[in-house]
């Protein structure tokens, strides 16, 4: 059975699809409101024109990217549903359910060798790069031009990044220490502890809370201009970059508490990229949203969300199969979304596939700002000691980025307040050198078995088992090396979904153990020119 | 066929040593090895693409102020051209011309006089007015615009594939490619280059050749000489893929803005920043975002609701002149320079790599490595180099 709303609409509001009418209630996001319609089918993928459809509904993934009203690739999981809006499908030639090029990711069941492929007579190698070019990139350039948007400058003592349990417990025990304290959270407080079935606790009165706000990169440099009209000062001075619905915010803390989180990763296994399969957290939200994404789902993977999920989804009265090894998972099949989950012989009939990996932390923040990260053999988390001090002095972490759960990770994060308060107040702290660790030994586990489908390890760019298998077969055997050559983590997401799952996949293909992830590049999430064509005015061209 | 090995197959003697494997190290061992040079070895204090090689926009381009480098960079556009059939590797050559804007009488003149020396030496360039530009490329806004320079045999590649392609094409001739193998040390017998040191292995070679890019100060220092070249952080960034609608690469020589669709549909492309950190900080910054932003969107205004997926940072590698240090060193036998390519060292790569090796071999090209040879910082006949983007 497709979705299904668990109550009637109270408050419809109509936009459309591809020209076809959609109803959503009021507030709901367009990708909820599509799947509640019935629709999981939302675009194409890049390279093989794989069906597409929402997988995290965090802002994370490619799996909900559509042109809104002109603008392509807009995160609908995260776009608010408003009347008239005018929606379309991307990435298509032909029509979402039938479009020509799906013929490609029929053509190489496997995946491509797109390095080596027609390179042996000039003249199809020239016919084959100029179809490669008419077909390349998701979405078209925007109708029209959008003015630039001057940002806004605030300063700090500290800056809590992340609105769970640990950001809270930091940012109430700085501010008893008599900080000044922002708490940025990308959603609510309490989103992603809400989906375990945890609560938070309340803001302290002394912290300015600001949810809906999104830090998009940490930064220390010098000569970056002004706009107070104060000397520049000769050292580096740290900002954060900060999006929120009215734009940039240049913000200047003396310390910072990164408190992001974890989340569980992708998964690998045959059609793990195919509409209708989604995350644990993915489920939820739906449900929250009053929308039962299957009758019959069927989960893969283990852990604590996807137990909740399997919870939850009972209780709203679906059926749930499983839960499968992800390695056993032969195929996900039907169309246009999920109908079915093989495993060996046995098509099991199902709806939608919720799926989770060991989590893995959100460390991308805590990199840029200079703290060291590890691997844990599943993820990689954020070296930080139980006094949530990292490598770098004036930056602290807790909670579920470093790998710590429960009471610890409360204790932790109201040292990592407290401590980050006694920096801003021009304390030294004591000094903490994490000792650098050996790297983990990468859990190896079993590879999946992909007899008839693609194992997909970086939905963004559609890179497949079989490509990174290629890779290190070729000697690109770390981590950035087979980045590089099969292009995992160089698109939408930038590898937030998927670094963990082909640095554990790697090192179970013989490759090098990772000891770090990529390097952690700004922004952490797609940022328009337009927001950051006034961060600089100085008046200099160069 | 696997290209690369570990340290354990270190040999103990090569004929070559070559430090540094970009794209201009692994050129030159591929050169050297097809013309029969013997043992040779690329050491590699990283991954491949780790470096400048991995972390430029791919533009390969004749047009320049000087003969020199317009003779150079025609003849590597060719071998651009032909790259994917000889190497057997995809490196999505696609010439779309580049695209020279000048927004002053000043610049307008300076472009004139460049196109009159590039048609002078065989190139098809123009200069175009602003309903010229419009034609190209109907997104730039060319309000502002005096004049263009445009030379549709200007070309985009993809970088990376070019480093793989070279690594094979050594690996296919058995030259020994190192990555993860720092040099530690170069030895020698007080007047000539004896051989290098890694971590945990010493390496007996006559030649040296120092390719190291940003870094080859350095590994100059390792003998006690001084070269005048520093590393300069250039950053440079990506925008989310879209369909095809910029064609020709653009640049703008007076803010040293450059853009380009790359295959993948991506606007990849930087900017001048004259205020970065010294040294080897390879970190992003906020002011480069904001001078891209700022300087992109003037130039075409469309892309401001476009979005900035990853900005990242490599090195030039900047010489006082403009102009590169290669050949034989004076003062040490045996020691080879190949750097100080400022950050046009991938373009110039293909055709240089060849050019090095024959010199070494047959002491061919006499006069360009006479010019470009180091020892032009003490005589005090410096060069010159007016179309320097970044």
């Amino acid at each position: 059975m497709p979705p299904r709303r668990l109550e009637e609409l109270r408050d419809p509001v109509a936009f459309t699809v591809d020209g076809e009418e959609v109803l959503a209630e009021r507030g709901e996001s367009v990708a909820t409101a599509l799947v509640a319609a019935g629709r999981l089918l939302l675009g194409r993928s890049v390279k093989y024109h794989r069906p597409r459809g929402p997988a995290c509904f965090e802002g994370r993934c490619d799996g909900c990217l559509m042109r809104v009203d002109g603008v392509p690739n807009v995160m609908t999981c995260q776009a608010e549903a408003r009347a008239g809006m005018e929606v379309e499908t991307q990435n298509v030639l032909g029509t979402v359910r039938a479009d020509v090029l799906a013929l490609t990711d029929w053509f190489f069941p496997e995946g491509m060798d797109h390095h080596h492929m027609f390179t042996r007579f000039g003249p199809v190698n020239r016919v084959m790069q100029k179809v490669a070019r008419r077909v390349a990139g998701v979405g078209t350039i925007p109708d029209g031009a959008r003015a630039p948007i001057a940002p806004r400058d605030a300063r700090v003592d500290v800056l809590v990044i992340g609105g769970g349990r640990s950001g809270l417990e930091a940012a109430n025990a700085a501010a008893r220490e008599g900080a000044s304290v922002w708490l940025v959270e990308a959603e609510q407080l309490g989103a992603a502890a809400a989906a375990r079935g945890e609560g938070v606790p309340a803001p302290g009165p002394p912290v300015e809370v600001r949810e809906g706000t999104l830090a998009v990169g940490v930064f220390d440099e010098v000569g970056f201009g002004f706009t107070t009209g104060e000397p520049e000062p000769a050292e580096p001075v740290r900002w954060v970059l900060l999006e929120d619905a009215r734009g940039l915010i240049r913000l200047r803390p003396r310390a910072l508490v990164v408190a992001t989180g974890a989340f569980a990763g992708a998964e690998a296994f045959a059609g793990n990229d195919r509409p209708g399969v989604l995350s644990p957290r993915a489920a939820l939200r739906l449900l929250d949203a009053g929308v039962l994404v299957g009758q019959r789902v069927a989960l893969v993977g283990a852990g604590p969300e996807l137990e909740r999920a399997a919870a939850r989804l009972k209780a709203a009265g679906a059926e749930t199969l499983g839960p499968f090894e992800a390695s056993g998972v032969d195929a996900v099949g039907g169309r246009p979304s999920v109908r079915y989950l093989r495993v060996g012989e046995t098509k099991h009939a199902c709806d939608a596939v919720v799926s989770a990996a060991p989590p893995t932390g959100a460390y991308v923040l805590a990199g840029q700002a200079g703290a060291g990260l590890r691997f844990d053999g599943r993820g990689f988390l954020v070296a930080a000691d139980e006094h949530g001090r990292t490598a770098h002095p004036a930056v602290f972490a807790a909670g579920r980025c470093t790998g710590r759960v429960g009471e610890g990770a409360a204790r932790q994060a109201r040292e990592a307040g407290r401590g980050a308060a006694r920096v801003a107040r021009g304390e030294v702290p004591a000094a903490f050198t994490p000792e650098r660790p050996s790297p983990a030994p990468a859990e190896r586990g079993a590879l999946p078995r992909s007899a008839s489908d693609k194992v997909v390890v970086c939905r963004c760019e559609d890179v497949t088992l079989h490509e990174l298998e290629e890779a290190v077969a070729r000697g690109h055997r770390d981590l950035e090396a087979a980045k590089r050559y099969t292009g995992f983590a160089t698109g939408w997401c930038q590898g937030k979904q998927c670094v963990s799952l082909c640095a554990r996949a790697l090192a179970a293909l013989g490759g090098e153990v990772a000891d770090a992830p990529i390097t952690p590049r700004p922004p952490l999430r797609p940022v328009p020119l337009a927001e950051l064509a006034r961060l600089v005015d100085d008046g200099e061209g160069a | 066929m696997r290209t690369t090995h570990g340290a354990h197959d270190l040999p103990d003697e090569a004929e070559v040593v070559v430090i540094g494997g970009g794209i201009m190290g692994l050129s030159i061992a591929y050169h050297l090895a097809r013309e029969g040079a013997g043992r040779i070895v690329v050491l590699e204090r990283s991954y491949l693409c780790s470096g400048a090689s991995g972390r430029n926009g791919g533009g390969v381009r004749a047009q320049w102020s000087t003969e020199r480098n317009i003779r150079l960079m025609r003849e590597s556009l060719q071998i651009c051209a032909d790259f994917a059939t000889t190497m057997r590797i995809n490196v999505w050559f696609r010439q779309a011309g580049y695209l020279f804007l000048a927004r002053s009488e000043e610049r307008a003149a300076q472009l004139e006089a460049s196109v009159a020396l590039q048609r002078a030496n065989g190139l098809p360039t123009e200069l175009i007015d602003a309903a010229g530009v419009k034609k190209l490329a109907p997104v730039v806004d060319t309000r502002d615009v005096v004049a263009a320079s445009y030379n549709p045999k200007d070309a985009v590649v993809f970088p990376w594939p070019f480093v793989w392609g070279y690594a094979r094409g050594c690996a296919e001739q058995r030259v020994g490619i190192f990555p993860f193998t720092e040099v530690v040390a170069i030895e020698t017998d007080g007047r000539r280059v004896t051989g290098v040191a890694t971590k945990d292995k010493r390496i007996r070679a006559p030649l040296v050749i120092n390719a190291a890019g940003a870094w080859s100060p350095e590994v100059a220092r390792l003998v006690d000489i001084d070269l005048p070249n520093r590393p300069h952080r250039h950053e440079i960034c990506s925008t989310e893929p879209l369909k095809p609608f910029l064609r020709p690469f653009v640049a703008d020589l007076a803010t040293g803005l450059y853009c380009s669709q790359s295959m993948r549909g991506e606007i990849v492309g930087g900017i001048s920043n004259e205020k970065v950190p010294s040294g080897y900080d390879q970190r992003s910054s906020l002011r480069f975002l904001g001078l891209y932003a700022r300087e992109l969107t003037r130039t075409i205004p469309r892309l401001g609701g476009v979005r900035v997926l990853r900005q990242w940072a490599g090195f030039y590698d900047i010489t006082p002149d403009g102009n590169p240090l290669v050949g034989r060193v004076d003062a040490l036998e045996g020691f080879v320079l190949a750097c100080g390519f400022m950050g046009h060292g991938f373009m110039m790569a293909p055709v240089m790599g060849k050019k090095i090796a024959r010199h070494l071999l047959h002491g061919e090209d006499e006069e360009l490595f006479e010019r470009w040879n180091l020892r032009r910082y003490e005589s005090g006949e410096l060069l010159s180099e007016s179309m320097i983007l970044g």
